[in-house]
């Protein structure tokens, strides 16, 4: 219909030529012309009335129009970047084994250098990871236990490098309280993405991890014997002491905002 | 594409009422001319791409519910008659019940008689409650008078969200806090019910009214005011009279009748709102009937005053119902909220005046206007009221039978003598 056309055009005459811009007009004015069907199958004869009704429906074209070109922008990038991931990925494991096995020719040194190896596989892992909690947090919450169980996986995965890079540098023997550093690191990221990302119960996680967290800590404490063994369990007392106090700050906010009901006695003689 | 929109908090409510009454709201609109069929078809269809909603069927798939967005066609909506009976007609189509899964929710009949036009419109409470049909068929004659008169297109319909949240949008961050804390099942805990017979498979949907004429309103005002109560006190109390009379309770019981009220009243602005439901419940108690009928009043004013002094008047229970339907499944959260939920054997929802002006077409004022709630299954009742022209009528849609019938205008004539002897007319 030329009015809507016309309406368009209108809309975009200061906005410069781009693929976007031709992309959303025409998708705009299809999506028009549906509407304007529609409503003559349900009976509507009079065009004037038709080509207002569906006007009316679009009030705020160039603002749409930003969002859409956002969204474009971002698809495309992503579109890119998983490109590069696709094909970056078998490349870089190629090129890390060819690194291994240069140097390993080179110094005759072969002992460790599989670290390069892991390293890259891991980054690449944790980087195709991230792509996928962004696209899984622009989903419905129903998605974003899955988001944070990849965060929590990112951070596993970089737990066991360092495990894996200290365990070649400086031996097995020491290395063991970086697990329950793993641990605590990966239930502190849980509940960074938690409140970051505003999800729901994220309080309760707080309530849970945090003795956890303590636990780990004591241990890591006391085998690097920062603590003893013997007295380092207040920690843990110390994690649920916290607890304790973080609730009873929330009662307190919260009785801020309870309000006196007036009718009570109301509701009692019911 | 197919088209969802969102099942709101207030349109799962409705849906679990589905045993309690037939959730049909009904407008009758009668004018002395005949009216441009076209034209309100045009504004009809319309309105209804204003409002989706009105065009899509209710899905229930037990996990969750929506709204779907269905084709349809306009004279599927309307229907046109030269009926011999026009009461008849009307009393047959107002009682008319429609599905949630069927593709349309709202029914427009219009009958023409010698020189007289008599709209009606049946639609689903569902999608909205009495305070926005009564905006809504305002703006329908408002968008009709633009469209014959001045060929205006008719598209001037509110659109927007239909969540019950628009209740808090008003409020200051720390009272939407609190209003979203009142954790409480308000629900109604009382046994005495509406005499009527028992249920029965031969029962049909009736509509029984009563006018209570423009001279006792106007007394029932003076008198209220010299009360202290309102025109809805005093007529909440010739209810609570009239029902001890006709039930025979004993008069030292305590009795409640739960009041509609609409929420709309804690929303500054409702331009960018979408028509949904806003209505809630308050119970209105009288701890015993009293000596006369001037006691009760005094029990209900004192009741209602209570209510009324509450800033968050009506939206206790919505932070739970909100919590329950979040929770679960839909069908597990249904029967979760029925193990809470009781439906108030009696009601009382006051639609309030019917704007003559406001409903005029092509500057025919309407010779009678009426509206009222869905029709009831038995033991439930509600007697709804609107006025018009200073004219109030008291409806109570039931399913039932002829004795049933006879009941309710007993109790009519009952509520006519109270408010007789409330307005001072004779004396008891």
């Amino acid at each position: 219909m030329k009015i809507f056309i016309d309406k368009i055009e209108n809309e975009f005459k200061d906005v410069k030529y781009s693929e976007i811009l031709y992309q959303y007009k025409r998708r705009l004015l299809d999506e028009m012309n549906d509407r304007a069907c529609d409503v003559r199958q349900a009976g509507l004869q009079d065009e004037g009335v038709i080509e207002d009704l569906i006007l009316s429906e679009y009030p705020n074209i160039r603002e749409n129009y930003n969002r859409y070109y956002a969204a474009e922008k971002r698809r495309k990038k992503e579109a890119l970047e998983h490109k590069l991931l696709l094909i970056g990925t078998p490349l870089l494991i190629i090129l890390s084994v060819a690194i291994y096995i240069i140097q390993g020719i080179l110094f005759d040194t072969w002992a460790g250098n599989w670290l390069i190896i892991v390293g890259t596989v891991f980054a690449m892992c944790i980087l195709c990871m991230l792509a996928g909690i962004r696209k899984l947090m622009r989903l419905k919450k129903i998605f974003h236990p899955i988001a944070r169980l990849l965060a929590a996986g990112c951070v596993m995965l970089v737990a066991v490098f360092v495990f894996l890079l200290c365990g070649v540098t400086i031996g097995w023997g020491a290395t063991w309280p970086i697990i329950p550093g793993g641990v605590a690191a990966l239930l502190i990221g849980d509940l960074l993405f938690a409140f970051l990302t505003h999800q729901k119960f994220a309080m309760i996680n707080t309530f849970v991890y945090l003795p956890a967290i303590f636990t780990m800590l004591y241990i890591i404490l006391a085998a690097l014997e920062i603590v003893t063994w013997g007295r380092g369990w207040a920690l843990i007392f110390l994690g649920v002491a916290i607890d304790a106090i973080i609730g009873l700050l929330i009662l307190l906010n919260n009785a801020k905002y309870k309000y006196k009901q007036e009718v009570e006695d109301v509701w009692k003689e019911n | 594409m197919e088209r969802k929109l969102n099942a709101e908090l207030w349109d799962k409510m409705h849906y679990l009422f589905r045993d309690f009454n037939d959730r049909m709201v009904h407008v009758e609109l009668r004018y002395d001319f005949l009216i441009d069929v076209e034209a309100l078809k045009t504004v009809l269809i319309c309105f209804f791409e204003k409002a989706p909603v009105l065009h899509s069927r209710f899905v229930d798939n037990h996990l969750s519910t929506h709204w779907e967005v269905m084709p349809y066609n306009i004279n599927d909506v309307v229907t046109v008659s030269h009926p011999e009976n026009v009461d008849e007609a009307v009393e047959e189509f107002l009682t008319q019940y429609i599905p949630p899964e069927s593709h349309l929710q709202m029914k427009v009949a219009v009958f023409f008689k010698d020189n007289t036009t008599t709209i009606c419109i049946v639609e689903n409470h569902m999608c909205m409650d009495g305070g926005d049909l009564k905006y809504f068929v305002k703006a329908l004659c408002q968008n009709y008078n633009g469209y014959v008169d001045e060929h205006k297109s008719p598209i001037a319909l509110r659109t927007g969200s239909r969540s019950y949240e628009e209740v808090y949008s008003s409020f200051s961050p720390t009272e939407t806090r609190m209003a979203k804390n009142l954790y409480k099942n308000v629900c109604a805990k009382d046994d005495h019910s509406f005499p009527l017979t028992n249920n029965s498979i031969a029962d049909k949907s009736f509509i029984a009214r009563r006018k209570i004429d423009e001279d006792r309103f106007m007394k029932i005002k003076a008198v209220g005011k010299k009360h202290g109560a309102t025109i809805n006190d005093m007529l909440v109390a010739a209810y609570f009279y009239s029902l001890y009379e006709l039930a025979g309770y004993n008069p030292y019981d305590s009795v409640t009748i739960s009041c509609a009220i609409d929420l709309r009243r804690h929303i500054k602005d409702t331009s960018d709102m979408g028509i949904t439901n806003h209505t809630a419940f308050m119970q209105c108690n009288i701890p015993e009937r009293g000596h006369d009928i001037f006691q009760t009043l005094n029990y209900v004013v004192r009741s209602v005053n209570k209510f009324k002094n509450d800033k968050f008047m009506g939206l206790y229970g919505l932070p739970l119902l909100k919590f329950g339907y979040s929770i679960l499944p839909h069908t597990a959260s249904e029967e979760v909220i029925k193990i809470g939920y009781s439906n108030p054997l009696l009601a009382m929802s006051n639609i309030g005046i019917l704007d003559a002006k406001g409903l005029s077409l092509s500057g025919h004022e309407p010779t009678d206007a009426f509206m009222t709630g869905a029709v009831k299954y038995k033991p439930y009742v509600l007697l709804s009221a609107t006025s018009y022209k200073n004219v109030v009528t008291l409806s109570m849609c039931v399913r039932g039978n002829e004795q049933d019938e006879k009941i309710v205008n007993t109790f009519f004539d009952l509520m006519e003598k109270n408010i007789d002897v409330l307005i001072g007319d004779t004396a008891e």
